[in-house]
């Protein structure tokens, strides 16, 4: 992305900031949706993001990249969703029981379907790195400046994250030779 | 099982996350509301978001299929189907409740349970609202109505919308839903005060080319109470066909 878009948007040009929202809009609801695990709350964070970006984007350094700022925005966002909706997740996860196949009768694959769910239940701290990286295609140290965490920690978690995945999957595809 | 296929696990996370990238229209929708775009600078005045939803919970739909010609008939059987009441746990603001639910089968033809400790039933002739025992007269509206109208969803959600933009100033088009039931659904809301009117649509195909309508309404303050009461409520809901 150019850095003269980022500039129109400082100057209060809306068409720019349609533009940019445009440019990162559907991989940000992606993120928002495997972070905050709901559709609505998603929506909810990248709107709110996407409000703070302009609200802010004068505090923003043009000398360095885009992406990492307003993903630390948006994480942000869906953390105080999550915080603010935990409530009523376990409210969710009690009816759901962990396992509602209509839930994801949209999938292709059965496989992928194991792997979302797996995703789904990591902790917060292990799902969001995952998201980061493997939705998204951050690096490890964007990823730590993202989180503001060390990038040892980052590569702490992915690891763990993907342990943890592993056993998840172990247990969902547990009987189901089929799909291995 | 070996090392996680890295390839694997982003195609599942783009799967998974599909239904997401079809609100980037009503974001923006919202987003242009709220912000109030000024030649000169940005607008210091931040305008609080509004909430599309607030549980994340899967319902499978679950249409039941009996021979009995008459309404009342086809009532009766499903009561025998299904538990006359049940007992649920629910996180009310905050607090953990344990709460007994009775069955209520419906003539508009669909069941439901429902909190006869603190909901009643008002049977229309063409619907049923869901609402407080007790109201509180300086309080916002709190009900839920359900009802059938023999429009196709796609033609019942467009009536739907229209009239929501008439009466409030922000309108979320939530298009296909799973939680708390499977159809199409539209979120309103009139401000960002504790009373402000919430109004959350469901339209439910009910198969026979028409459609249910089902229409929650509290204030934004009650979101956690009688929002989240009502979604339980919907979780349970169940249509009946002859």
């Amino acid at each position: 992305m150019g850095e003269s878009l980022i500039s129109k948007v400082k100057s209060g040009d809306k068409k720019a900031f349609e533009e940019l929202y445009n440019i990162y809009a559907e991989q940000a609801l992606r993120t928002a949706m495997a972070i905050t695990k709901n559709k609505a709350s998603a929506a909810d964070a990248v709107q709110e993001a996407f409000i703070r970006v302009y609200n802010n984007i004068n505090s923003f350094d043009e000398s360095k990249p885009f992406s990492p700022w307003f993903y630390k925005i948006l994480v942000n966002e869906c953390n105080r969703l999550l915080s603010k909706n935990s409530r009523t997740v376990l409210i969710s996860n009690f009816f759901e029981s962990g396992l509602d196949k209509s839930r994801y009768d949209s999938y292709k694959f059965q496989e992928y379907e194991n792997l979302y769910k797996a995703v789904q239940n990591l902790k917060d701290i292990n799902r969001i790195p995952i998201v980061l990286k493997y939705l998204k295609g951050f690096s490890e140290e964007e990823i730590a400046q993202i989180l503001d965490i060390n990038i040892n920690t980052v590569k702490s978690r992915l690891f763990k994250g993907r342990q943890k995945l592993r056993k998840y999957l172990e247990i969902l595809e547990g009987g189901s030779e089929k799909h291995g | 099982m070996g090392e996680i296929n890295e390839r694997k696990l982003e195609e599942a996370l783009m799967n998974g996350t599909d239904e997401a990238v079809h609100l980037k229209e009503a974001v923006w929708a919202n987003i242009e509301k709220d912000l109030a775009f000024k030649k000169d600078k940005k607008p210091k005045k931040k305008i609080g978001i509004f909430k599309y939803g607030v549980i994340a919970a899967a319902l499978a739909l679950v249409v039941l299929a009996t021979n009995t010609k008459y309404v009342n008939a086809a009532v009766d059987k499903i009561k025998d189907m299904f538990a006359p009441t049940k007992i649920i746990n629910q996180t009310l603001e905050g607090d953990l409740e344990e709460t007994q639910v009775e069955l209520e089968a419906s003539s508009q033809k669909y069941i439901i349970y429902v909190d006869k400790s603190i909901y009643e039933i008002v049977k229309e002739k063409d619907k049923d609202i869901i609402r407080p025992k007790e109201r509180v007269e300086t309080l916002p509206e709190v009900s839920m109505t359900i009802e059938q109208v023999a429009k196709k969803p796609e033609e019942a959600a467009k009536d739907i919308e229209q009239e929501l933009n008439s009466k409030f100033p922000k309108v979320t088009n939530l298009g296909e839903v799973t939680t708390p039931v499977k159809g199409l659904a539209y979120h309103a809301i009139d401000g960002n005060l504790a009373t402000s009117t919430v109004v959350d649509y469901y339209i439910v195909d009910n198969e026979k080319g028409g459609s249910f309508i089902i229409k929650k309404q509290y204030f934004l303050e009650a979101a956690e109470g009688h929002g989240v009461r009502f979604d339980n409520m919907l979780k349970e809901f169940k249509i009946i066909k002859e």
